[in-house]
């Protein structure tokens, strides 16, 4: 095995186990939802953490198209079923206005010369004879993070607790898990698996050592 | 070749990452879709972001040419002085390294190896990975499972370095700086001679919109940053600007003219750091 082969190895092996690391509990090592795996690989981009009753977590990551995903959340199957969702966030100019401006222009009294003529019983100012008022509204443009509701697991009718599709345009999608604040009295691992198969094996896996599509 | 392994070592800690932040999540404006959170309550954040491997493994399944003066010169390795610029550098390198090896460049893979070693040595990083790390890998070389064990210990051990050294601020530069690269070498790579939206390159830049809002929230949620986090936050939202202007295209993904602008400013804030303006 020559050295880049090897290099590319330790790059692949490493980059899919990366990102599933706790920092806390071995979340990793809890091998929660395995009914689930099916053929994908989920050491790439799963999020492996432990949650206190009350507080939620959101992982946010990039799906890319031509692949297809798997995603879910489990915990302890001694615990009911953590609820999650997932969302995919969306950028949208909002315009908004930032001021208004208001100029009012007088018409005055003239001659027959078109001169303006002035009032001798009021100091001389012109005699008004009609008024506009030119409204200028200004409008500012923010951009805003809007999210759409992808899968919602308390609204899941699927025989399958899990939300899987094949990408088509690469997109961002956040996963949100509450943690009831009754039911994990000292909270527990609540691991996001996110699962990603590649749809047409390429000459860059191969050379980079046999694609891992089993999680055991 | 335990130096070459250690070296990928910090590349992946470039291209993949995920870390925490703990925020009060704020009312997120979602009046015409799912608010998702309601309460103020505490979220944890994690952010994933690809690692460059897949968009050089894509770019060359899709035979887009190599293109060797898109790596980073190793003449100017001294003119990266500050940790800040070194730590960002190294990101770069380690991106290189990776453009090399998926495309079986070994010369290339080890001059790019040479600097970012030297910058890693620099920063302190070796002292993440010792030599117990590199000989379990080198051992085991041929058992995936093993790797995956031994690469958990390792990345556990570069983090819990980097926060006892007080250097946390390395980390985000470091995939700065991997992902700045690996989307100007997408940048470079695009040789049509008439615009499709359907190139692949072009695709690929596209892409790298989504992965920059994730860096542009993952260094949003970081605190106490420096001043050269200010730059790159500016340089981002810039970015992000350009990028966002694809979104009000009525037909076309994007356009020729935004294409151009996206890979420009991209180029532009690559070679504000590797200093070749």
């Amino acid at each position: 095995m020559n050295s880049i082969t090897k290099l590319s190895i330790a790059m692949l092996v490493f980059a899919m186990s990366f990102s599933v690391k706790s920092y806390a509990q071995r979340c990793d090592r809890m091998k929660y939802g395995s009914d689930y795996y099916g053929d994908y690989d989920f050491r790439m981009q799963s999020v492996f953490s432990t949650l206190l009753p009350g507080d939620t977590s959101v992982v946010k990551t990039v799906v890319y198209a031509g692949k297809a995903y798997r995603i879910f959340v489990a915990i302890d199957e001694e615990y009911p079923p953590v609820h999650w969702k997932i969302t995919t966030p969306y950028r949208v100019t909002v315009k908004k206005i930032k001021a208004i401006k208001h100029d009012t222009v007088y018409e005055y009294k003239r001659d027959e010369d078109g001169e303006i003529i002035y009032d001798e019983n009021n100091d001389y100012k012109p005699i008004v004879t009609g008024m506009t008022v030119d409204t200028d509204t200004l409008f500012e443009s923010k951009r805003v993070q809007k999210e759409k509701l992808v899968f919602d697991s308390e609204k899941n009718n699927s025989d399958n607790p899990y939300w899987g599709k094949i990408i088509r345009k690469t997109h961002r999608l956040f996963v949100y898990v509450y943690m009831p604040t009754d039911v994990y009295p000292e909270g527990d691992c609540a691991n996001v698996y996110i699962g990603r198969k590649f749809l047409n094996a390429s000459k860059s896996q191969s050379r980079m050592g046999k694609p891992r599509i089993d999680y055991h | 070749m335990k130096n070459l392994i250690y070296l990928s070592f910090i590349f992946l800690l470039v291209g993949t990452f995920s870390c925490t932040t703990d925020t009060t999540e704020k009312d997120n404006q979602n009046a015409d879709t799912t608010k998702v959170n309601e309460n103020n309550q505490k979220t944890k954040q994690y952010y994933n972001l690809p690692s460059p491997i897949e968009l050089y493994a894509d770019l060359n399944n899709a035979s887009v040419p190599f293109k060797l003066e898109g790596l980073n010169s190793t003449d100017k390795l001294n003119e990266y002085v500050s940790t800040s610029e070194k730590s960002l550098m190294l990101g770069v390198y380690a991106s290189d390294i990776a453009y090399c090896a998926v495309y079986g460049m070994s010369d290339q893979t080890m001059n790019s190896f040479a600097a970012a070693k030297k910058l890693a040595d620099d920063l302190g990083l070796a002292e993440g990975f010792d030599d117990k790390i590199y000989s379990r890998i080198d051992n085991n070389l041929d058992k995936p499972d093993s790797l995956d064990e031994i690469s958990t210990d390792s990345y556990s051990m570069a983090i819990n370095y980097l926060r006892s050294q007080n250097q946390e601020d390395i980390l985000p530069l470091l995939i700065f700086g991997g992902w700045i690269e690996s989307a100007y070498i997408a940048s470079e790579s695009y040789n049509a001679s008439k615009f499709s939206e359907q190139d692949v390159v072009v695709n690929k830049v596209l892409e790298q919109g989504f992965l920059l809002e994730n860096l542009v929230d993952y260094f949003n949620s970081l605190e106490n940053k420096s001043k050269d986090f200010e730059t790159i936050d500016k340089q981002m939202a810039d970015l992000q600007e350009l990028y966002d202007q694809t979104q009000d295209n009525k037909e076309a993904m994007i356009t020729e003219e935004q294409f151009k602008a996206i890979t420009a400013k991209i180029i532009e804030i690559r070679n504000f750091w590797t200093k070749n303006q």
